[in-house]
């Protein structure tokens, strides 16, 4: 039996998907506990990308080996942007707003930064697993993937079903969703809002670096991806709901496939709709809200 | 209760001559001839530097920056709607003055009116759509919707010319007028703003920026004045598309739809003062020679200095640099 185009791209879809899902899944994070939107999230998954590569051009260290490096570094840089742009300013009366302003900058900087340091060189680290195919048969007729697509949604499932865990059984995961719930009464029951804080900031950012080593094996990745992804990020949000760990996931797979099966059926001869998928998703999400008169 | 007896406190002793004279000048509250002389001074400018080069690198662009940021002042200072689509609406106005002027040949001003018209509709369904929304959301919405805006524009090639461009070379208009034509623009957008802030629409937006709940409680009904809010600031932004493609000879959608634009406005907005008239004004003729003049210069780190300089700003003088204590009255509005 031959190739079924759609289920390539339905599947393709999903293995993406679950990149959107850890990706985003940093960024709900930090929605939920703190009400924190974090623009420079997509130039955090790029550091770890950047990180990832640079080891394996330098150091010749396989991307996957590499994560032991990238995720307490993405960690600490994201307690160290805790301490930059959030700490100060927690107690001001405009705090969604003025974290949102800085975050901007941030994001600013950072992208001007990656572009004098490293370029707008386009990047991947070659690995086997991208040129390795693999194939899955099904009665409707073969998909062909690459080994590296499923790969990344196992990185990404093993990442989903660990934060899961952590927030379920650990002191520090419960906290976090205790303050997410009600910081007053967290903090009268003595969870020190500070450190939780930094905490889950880091671990967004580690988040994001796990999407940047997957990013940095399946794609040409250059400094403009940092804002794509973010709006990809957004889109899973504003499907799934904010602070909302299922409906990221949800969300997630459902972007990834609508963008794969998006340019399956335009199949590039009108210019490159794809990425269009995500802004429909946030003003479509957007728009059914307001019709349904739900308000943030 | 009973009077207490006692000696009354002695007078103040008489003010010093110094202290009287800084105590008007603290509290000449003349707002409109502050505005009027401003404008008055912008107008003379071109007669004063009147080389082609002069106005069409420099002068330009401070009315220009003015237009741009009472635009923004208007949604995102009064009524508190974190706009990053303003960067959409002015490729949009950019796009359809190039394409009304020069596929379809009508007259600029024309072009540029149809334009405001365009972003107009576009703002008024941005807000509307955006109404049940706070903050950080309304803001993420509106930059996906300037998002798609641009993608829309990069693949519509049979109107825009997709990546290769659009130019305007045959359409050369003198840089006198075009800065003039600014001028106009920066007047009708400080004139909205000002008459905003003295009526009792900008009392209404000011309420449902400080707190939506109460406001609606009061009588003020979020959504359309939101909804307003963003049109009337959507409105303006046309033009100002129009104004860059016809200075700029040349768009295409990474020009013409340019973040950096959005996140300049916000920053000189909070400089400002957000919901302030002439603080905005102010910060635009300062920075518009820093960010078209100075920054050409060291035009590899545009985004890091206005970043720096942005998270600088916020995290110092969060009430802008006119909301100290001890600024006059006539500068603090």
């Amino acid at each position: 039996m031959g190739f079924n185009p759609f289920l390539v791209a339905l599947l393709g879809g999903l293995g993406v998907g679950s990149l959107y899902v850890v990706f985003a899944l940093g960024m709900t994070l930090l929605i939920g506990v703190m009400r924190v939107i974090n623009f420079t999230h997509g130039y955090l998954m790029l550091l770890g990308a950047y990180l990832a590569f640079f080891l394996w051009e330098d150091y010749g260290l396989n991307p996957l080996l590499s994560l032991v490096i990238v995720l307490p570094a993405l960690f600490a840089v994201g307690v160290l942007f805790h301490f930059l742009m959030v700490q100060p300013v927690l107690k001001r009366p405009y705090f969604e707003d003025t974290t949102l302003l800085l975050t901007f900058a941030g994001f600013l900087i950072m992208d001007n930064l990656y572009v004098s340091f490293w370029t707008d060189n386009q990047r991947q680290i070659p690995t086997s697993y991208f040129t390795t195919a693999v194939v899955i048969p099904s009665p409707w007729g073969d998909a062909v993937l690459s080994q590296v697509v499923l790969l990344g949604a196992g990185l990404a499932a093993a990442a989903t079903i660990l934060l899961w865990a952590y927030l379920r059984y650990t002191w520090s995961g419960r906290a976090m969703r205790a303050a997410s719930q009600d910081l007053e009464a967290a903090q009268l029951l003595g969870i020190p809002a500070r450190w939780l804080y930094a905490t889950s900031f880091g671990l967004s950012a580690a988040l994001a670096g796990v999407a940047g080593v997957v990013v940095s094996m399946e794609f040409l990745f250059f400094p403009e991806f940092g804002f794509d992804y973010l709006l990809k990020a957004f889109g899973v949000i504003m499907m799934g709901g904010m602070g909302n760990i299922g409906g990221t996931i949800a969300g997630g797979l459902v972007l990834g496939v609508a963008e794969s099966l998006t340019a399956y059926v335009y199949n590039g001869a009108y210019g490159v709709w794809s990425a269009g998928a995500a802004y429909v998703a946030i003003l479509g999400a957007l728009a059914i809200r307001t019709v349904l008169k739900r308000d943030q | 209760m009973t009077a207490t007896g006692g000696a009354l406190p002695s007078p103040p002793p008489p003010a010093s001559r110094a202290r009287r004279l800084y105590v008007r000048l603290r509290t000449w509250n003349s707002r409109r001839s502050v505005l009027l002389g401003t404008f008055a001074i912008l107008a003379v400018l071109p007669v004063l530097f009147p080389s082609a080069y002069t106005i069409s690198t420099l002068l330009f662009f401070i009315p220009w920056y003015i237009a741009m940021t009472q635009s923004w002042n208007i949604s995102g200072g009064f009524s508190g709607q974190l706009s990053f689509g303003h960067w959409g609406l002015l490729g949009v106005g950019a796009y359809t003055t190039a394409i009304l002027a020069v596929t379809f040949g009508y007259n600029v001003v024309v072009a540029m009116i149809v334009a405001a018209l365009v972003t107009l509709v576009l703002g008024l369904v941005i807000g509307y759509i955006g109404v049940g929304l706070r903050g950080a959301y309304f803001a993420i919405a509106t930059l996906a919707a300037a998002a798609l805006m641009q993608l829309i524009m990069l693949n519509w090639q049979s109107l825009t010319g997709g990546t290769f461009g659009f130019p305007l070379f045959f359409l050369i208009i003198p840089p006198v007028e075009l800065y003039y034509g600014a001028l106009v623009l920066a007047a009708v957008a400080t004139l909205i703003v000002y008459l905003i802030s003295r009526n009792s629409l900008g009392l209404a937006f000011e309420a449902i920026r400080e707190n939506e709940d109460v406001a609606q409680a009061t009588g003020v009904y979020p959504r359309g004045f939101k909804a307003l809010a963003f049109g009337l600031s959507g409105a303006i932004m046309g033009p100002v598309g129009g104004l860059f493609a016809l200075s700029s000879h040349y768009i295409d959608p990474s020009s013409a739809f340019n973040l950096l634009y959005n996140l300049q406005i916000i920053l000189l907005v909070v400089v400002g003062g957000r919901g302030k008239v002439f603080g905005p004004v102010v910060m635009a003729i300062l920075f518009a020679w820093v960010f078209e003049v100075a920054l050409t210069n060291f035009s590899l780190y545009n985004d890091l200095i206005t970043g720096v300089i942005m998270f600088v700003a916020v995290m110092l003088i969060p009430r802008g640099v006119f909301g100290f204590r001890g600024i006059p009255a006539f500068l603090s509005f």
